[in-house]
């Protein structure tokens, strides 16, 4: 498992999804501290706490057989 | 070479029960047989076709199945794709091969067939018009707008009223279009409670799914058809990233900037003689954007337009009087085709309860995806 911090810029929480997505989910954009932008999802259970600006720190989980880049607060 | 717009065809928007070749085959019929002093097909040497997805229209090679009802079996048809800007984009090429040389007559045919699939299969057609990652991490399209309606209003002060105000608008606009799949209004209030999508967009917010087709004739010789052509003045075409996270300001819509600077270069004008524009409010917050990038506004200040009743019906700067792809509706492959087609009849003087008085340059804007691609067509006299 990597990790990488980084600030929220923008989010949105899908409630109408193509099918095999479990919704709601969050999708998110985020920046590095070296400016890199990236796009990434968060779980269902961070979706209420989310708000621009926040820090938080990105983790690499495998779902199915990909591996994505999930937004998680800093604690 | 002056090319110029000679006939139309345009279906009603909504839930249609033809299938795709019973509606190539009307549209391209009435938009031959719709020109006025006539004209051969043999004559018509090129033939468009618009057409997004083909698990929408279940067709490969729609081209080939148009130029059945063409009965000029010696016409080149093919079938363009950029998203939401295939109608442009198809437009875009048919204009350049008349000034090629490559054709004389070109028929420009926009089609989809949505209203058959679930919104959650249509959801999972309409993520291919984003990035590869936008897809791999399931950033609907209204997801990616979400962003951008997000940052615009915590950067320049917009609200969700004013998102909210342009969903009004162009339902009321609608509401004199006989072709709109809705003539129903709404208020803002029942916008902002509508059902939530992917937030901030709501379902009001959102352009529906739609069937449709639309034709238009191109020619190299417009008069020898009609005696009142609309020309296309100047078109231009324009790129940003396909991923909004990617975008240097994700709030501004460069391709649509680039697109248009070409557009009002070609024609020779600037953006206060155009006198009516329809934009691509494919999501309400992308109508505000876009007027922004074509220069109705200043960066940061398209909200304003609204705000001031500048874009409605009976402002300064109509926009979207055809009720925008948010009521007018969305079949998408037919949408940038179907948008040209108003811009035309409000310069022919045509448009019935929509015309806008004394339109001698209208604009198009007609983008893909959240902005990627972008196709400006500014048409007149």
């Amino acid at each position: 498992m990597t990790s990488t911090q980084v600030k929220l810029i923008a989010y949105s929480v899908i409630e109408v999804a193509p099918p095999g997505y479990q919704t709601p989910y969050g999708v998110a954009m985020t920046e590095d501290e070296k400016g890199a932008r990236h796009l990434v999802r968060v779980k269902q259970e961070g979706l209420s706490a989310l708000k621009i600006g926040l820090s938080g720190e990105l983790r690499t989980e495998k779902v199915d057989s990909e591996e994505l880049e999930f937004f998680y607060l800093k604690q | 070479m002056s090319v110029g717009i000679v006939s139309y065809s345009h279906t009603k928007y909504g839930k249609l029960a033809e299938d795709i070749p019973t509606l190539l085959k009307n549209t391209i019929e009435s938009a031959v047989s719709n020109v006025e002093r006539g004209i051969d097909p043999s004559d018509i040497d090129l033939l468009v076709v618009s057409n997004v997805d083909n698990q929408f229209s279940n067709q490969h090679q729609i081209g080939t199945v148009a130029l059945r009802y063409l009965q000029n079996r010696q016409a080149e048809a093919f079938r363009i794709e950029a998203a939401c800007a295939s109608g442009g984009m198809a437009t875009y090429v048919a204009k350049q091969m008349i000034e090629s040389g490559s054709a004389r007559n070109a028929l420009v045919v926009g089609v989809e067939k949505m209203t058959h699939l679930s919104t959650g299969v249509t959801t999972s057609i309409l993520i291919r018009g984003g990035a590869p990652e936008e897809i791999k991490y399931g950033a609907t399209q209204p997801a990616a707008y979400g962003f951008v309606a997000q940052l615009y209003m915590q950067k320049y002060g917009a609200t969700e009223d004013d998102y909210a105000l342009v969903a009004v608008k162009n339902h009321k606009n609608a509401m004199k279009n006989p072709w709109a799949q809705f003539h129903k209004e709404f208020t803002v209030e029942a916008v902002k409670n509508s059902t939530m999508i992917a937030s901030p967009i709501r379902l009001l917010h959102c352009s529906p799914i739609t069937d449709g087709a639309t034709a238009i004739l191109l020619s190299g010789e417009p008069k020898k058809y009609t005696d009142t052509p609309v020309y296309i003045r100047g078109m231009g075409v324009g790129y940003d990233t396909m991923g909004v996270f990617e975008r240097e300001d994700p709030t501004f819509m460069l391709a649509s900037k680039i697109a248009s600077e070409k557009a009002y270069k070609s024609a020779k004008i600037e953006p206060k003689q155009v006198k009516v524009a329809e934009v691509h409010d494919a999501f309400s917050p992308a109508e505000i954007i876009a007027c922004e990038a074509i220069g109705l506004a200043k960066k940061g200040d398209g909200y304003k337009l609204l705000r001031e009743g500048r874009t409605m019906a009976d402002g300064d700067m109509p926009v979207n009087v055809s009720g925008g792809l948010k009521a007018k509706g969305h079949p998408i492959g037919a949408t940038g085709i179907g948008m040209i087609i108003e811009i035309y009849l409000q310069v022919r003087g045509q448009a019935g309860e929509r015309q806008v008085p004394d339109v001698e340059y209208g604009i198009v804007e007609n983008h893909g995806g959240t902005g990627a691609t972008s196709v400006v067509t500014v048409l007149g006299r």
